[in-house]
């Protein structure tokens, strides 16, 4: 475990003097045992005197007890408090994914859900990268088969492409839809576009989808219980 | 002032009958209630009216009324730089204002298949048509209506998706049928007999055929100014 790197990696220079105090304390505590607190996925994190640290099941160190806190998230994945700000730690890799700047740190459904005051951001263990680092109030998290994941600020909905991460931010959607492919959203003129990767919406690609579901089309949003059947061109039906 | 959706519906509800053909107007419609039940229904339905939107008053409620009585005239206008057969379903309508300026009203009735809104004649194009300005408009029967100069979609509105709501319940919920020519010759028989009066059984056959409102209207006045 290189610690020093850890270190290196913190942009705050006052949480960098807390923790090298507390490294310097802990050196000298070598003496006192590490009781274990709380066992997940080959991780332990374990307290001496009122820090914590992080070990692997098999007792190899992978980081030292000079945190205020810390969360087992996902198999290689925690987060680390000091203080009150937390940071995203992947310990298969020995490096931070974020720095100690959010104030809140948790696992939601199947990604990590990262807070700060006034927008969120999520990572997905998984694909070991950020859907949406800050920004935003909400993702859908309830329809995994989605080609797009859609993301929501205040009153305005953005897409994810799920396999590159790429952000599609088409102007004006106050609702999108969970479907298997492509992006539907409603905008605020209340029609229902698809819209392209530029985030431009294109009629005809709504038609020919239309088309092919025999002139009208359900679309549903699980997380806000919307469902909504829509003709060619876009209008509600049954609103 | 707009009226929400929920009105809209209570007003519909309230003030529309249901399919109607009148054999001395030769008109279908879904025609309003007599004038003075429509003052009661106003009185009654005042309390629900202002729950829904407060600013709601009796010239809005006249107001709304007068478009309801000429639902079969209105339409959104899109313009089209150009549809195919292919891209157009069963029901949808088309303008197609030629270099002569004049117009054909067209709906789709099947693959290839067109009925003329304004004369009622059935038009045969194929199903390889192409729609667009500078094309010329020939039947498959060799006939040409001229060239085409633009190409506008007649699209249903809010007031005729209420209308389906109240009349044509879930009709959406089915595919649109391939032919909607059965829709025509059931209107052709009405109008033959000569009599007024409901009629539930085209209702019943649009939404088995998953259409609405709009596209029956069309189809229904067109059939009356068949063999004129």
């Amino acid at each position: 475990m290189d610690y020093n790197k850890l270190i290196r990696m913190i942009g705050f220079q006052d949480i960098r003097n807390i923790l090298d105090e507390r490294k310097k304390r802990d050196d000298n505590l070598f003496f006192l045992p590490m009781n274990a607190v709380a066992v997940a996925e080959e991780l332990m994190v374990v307290k001496r005197k009122c820090y914590f640290g992080l070990q692997h099941t098999d007792k190899k160190v992978l980081l030292p007890t000079v945190f205020d806190e810390i969360r087992i998230l996902f198999a290689n994945l925690v987060s680390l408090r000091v203080k009150d700000s937390w940071a995203l730690y992947d310990c298969s890799q020995n490096k931070l994914i974020s720095d100690f700047e959010y104030i809140k740190i948790e696992r939601n459904g199947i990604f990590v859900e990262l807070s700060c005051y006034n927008s969120k951001g999520w990572y997905d263990p998984i694909l070991n990268r950020y859907l949406a680092r800050t920004g935003y109030d909400q993702i859908n998290l309830l329809e995994q088969q989605t080609e797009y994941l859609w993301v929501k600020k205040g009153k305005f909905f953005d897409f994810i492409h799920r396999e590159t991460g790429r952000l599609v931010s088409p102007p004006g959607v106050i609702m999108a839809y969970d479907t298997s492919t492509g992006m539907f959203g409603l905008n605020e003129h209340n029609h229902v576009c698809y819209y392209t990767e530029t985030g431009s919406s294109s009629p005809d690609k709504l038609r020919d989808k239309i088309i092919k579901a025999g002139g009208h089309m359900t679309l549903q949003n699980l997380t806000f219980r919307i469902e909504h059947v829509i003709d060619v061109y876009g209008n509600i039906l049954n609103k | 002032m707009e009226e929400n959706n929920s009105l809209r519906y209570l007003i519909v509800k309230e003030c529309c009958r249901s399919l109607t053909y009148d054999s001395l107007e030769r008109q279908f419609s879904f025609p309003l209630q007599s004038a003075s039940f429509l003052s009661q229904i106003w009185e009654r339905i005042k309390p629900q009216a202002f729950s829904h939107t407060p600013s709601f008053r009796r010239d809005d409620f006249v107001s709304f009324l007068t478009r309801l009585d000429s639902l079969d005239a209105q339409y959104t206008r899109t313009k089209s730089d150009g549809i195919g057969d292919s891209q157009l379903l069963p029901g949808e309508s088309l303008d197609l204002t030629m270099t002569s300026s004049k117009h054909f009203l067209l709906i789709k009735m099947e693959d290839g298949q067109y009925l003329n809104l304004d004369t009622g004649q059935g038009l045969t194009f194929g199903s390889l048509v192409v729609f667009q300005g500078n094309a010329s408009i020939t039947t498959a029967e060799g006939n040409q209506l001229g060239i085409c100069k633009s190409v506008d979609i007649l699209c249903p509105n809010e007031d005729h998706i209420i209308l389906d709501r109240v009349f044509f319940k879930n009709y959406h919920r089915r595919s649109i049928g391939s032919s909607l020519w059965p829709v025509f010759n059931h209107a052709l028989k009405i109008i033959e007999s000569r009599r007024s009066g409901f009629c539930d059984e085209i209702l019943d056959l649009s939404i088995d055929l998953g259409i609405g409102s709009f596209p029956t209207l069309r189809i229904l006045n067109a059939a009356t100014s068949y063999g004129l």
